[in-house]
């Protein structure tokens, strides 16, 4: 017979690294690792500047940990830490460089991706057919402030409330930047040839049309 | 350009375009579930974890307190709005009171277990003599203002260093 483990929770592991247990906090990172790169990398656009902010966003979180309030999800502080991390850096650097030089093993590809979301034109990305990379080019195409927006709700699956908290913003704001964020990405799609029967069917929808706010 | 993938997009651009909020949320929601995460280097854990020893490991020093940082600060501006004001003659006149004190503590220290009384009474009369010279000072309408600028300049200071103690905190 065998008993199923529940696996601890984030405030589990907050609580043993606090007690001095490195290796829960590595847990923790192993846990969170995905979302904090995946939220820096669409902000930097450059995979290896992620890798570093991200190193140093959980090395900041570690050092805070005692802070870290466990009414809260671990989650949505960690994603907060990851966020500032980003916008220190992009208010000391250009904001959207990209560096497709970076020849480290896992992240020329991931260069190539970023590079290729700016450098393609909508129709070469209708073409290849694939709705992934449309999807990625769209979001690439948005306000850095409304690309952060789409990444929390639809890659982290975040609340309006965590959004809000996350970024600390109101939650007014966090509603009305992602309709027009969402509106952006429908339009950048239609113009795409992505809802050219959708067009046909109520009216063509034009880039710059039909869904700005 | 696979016709499901079309027709789930033009169902969210049609929610999108009709003003559907929670259908346009909804259908962006399950398009980008194929949106895949970025992932970062197998390496990076073990470079995070690195990270976190050699920061371990490294000495904390005194300034890392938020409230030593703030304290120092402060005192700072505090003798330095102290001896702006002061006439150099007040000042030299209250920092040999001191060290004669001190030193007259110190010697009754050394001198027996006794002393403590007497040191507790050195200490007051020290503060004492400092309470004069500030007193002098605020007699006079001149330094007196300067000296309440430079306190709310001190307090001013602090109040803005605490603020981006607690900015850096939050990250």
């Amino acid at each position: 017979m065998t008993h199923a483990t529940a696996a601890p929770t984030d405030a589990d592991l907050v609580a043993r690294a606090l007690t001095g247990r490195q290796d829960a906090f590595g847990d923790l990172v192993v846990r969170h690792r995905q979302a904090v790169f995946n939220l820096i990398v669409r902000m930097v656009r450059d995979a290896g500047i992620a890798e570093e902010l991200a190193q140093d966003a959980f090395v900041k979180a570690f050092g805070a940990l005692r802070r870290f309030d466990p009414v809260y999800k671990f989650s949505s502080w960690i994603l907060r830490i990851a966020h500032n991390t980003a916008i220190d850096y992009l208010r000391r650097k250009r904001p959207d460089t990209v560096s497709i030089d970076d020849d480290t093993p896992g992240h020329a590809d991931q260069a190539a991706v970023l590079a290729d979301q700016r450098e393609r034109t909508p129709y070469e990305h209708a073409a290849d057919a694939d709705l992934a990379r449309a999807l990625e080019w769209a979001m690439a195409q948005l306000r850095p402030e409304y690309r952060r927006l789409v990444v929390l709700r639809y890659q982290e699956d975040q609340s309006y409330e965590e959004i809000a908290e996350t970024l600390d913003l109101p939650l007014g704001t966090v509603k009305s930047h992602l309709h027009r964020a969402r509106a952006e990405m429908a339009r950048l799609m239609a113009g795409t040839g992505w809802g050219a029967e959708q067009a046909a069917g109520s009216g063509r929808v034009q880039p710059g049309k039909g869904f700005d706010t | 350009m696979d016709t499901l993938d079309r027709d789930r997009v033009r169902a969210w651009l049609v929610a999108e375009s009709s003003g559907r909020e929670d259908a346009a949320d909804g259908a962006l929601a399950e398009l980008m579930a194929g949106v895949p995460r970025l992932e970062p280097s197998r390496r990076f854990v073990g470079a995070v974890m690195a990270q976190i020893r050699e920061s371990a490991e490294a000495p904390s020093t005194v300034w890392a307190n938020w409230w030593v940082r703030g304290a120092l600060a402060s005192s700072l501006t505090l003798l330095g709005a102290v001896a702006g004001t002061a006439s150099w003659q007040a000042v030299f006149d209250a920092i040999v009171a001191t060290a004669r004190n001190v030193g007259w503590s110190a010697d009754r220290i050394a001198t027996g277990f006794h002393a403590w009384v007497d040191v507790a009474g050195a200490f007051w009369t020290a503060v004492a003599h400092a309470a004069t010279v500030l007193a002098r000072l605020l007699v006079a309408p001149g330094p007196a203002m300067l000296l309440m600028f430079n306190l709310v300049l001190a307090a001013g200071a602090l109040a803005a260093l605490q603020r981006l103690l607690v900015t850096q905190e939050k990250r």
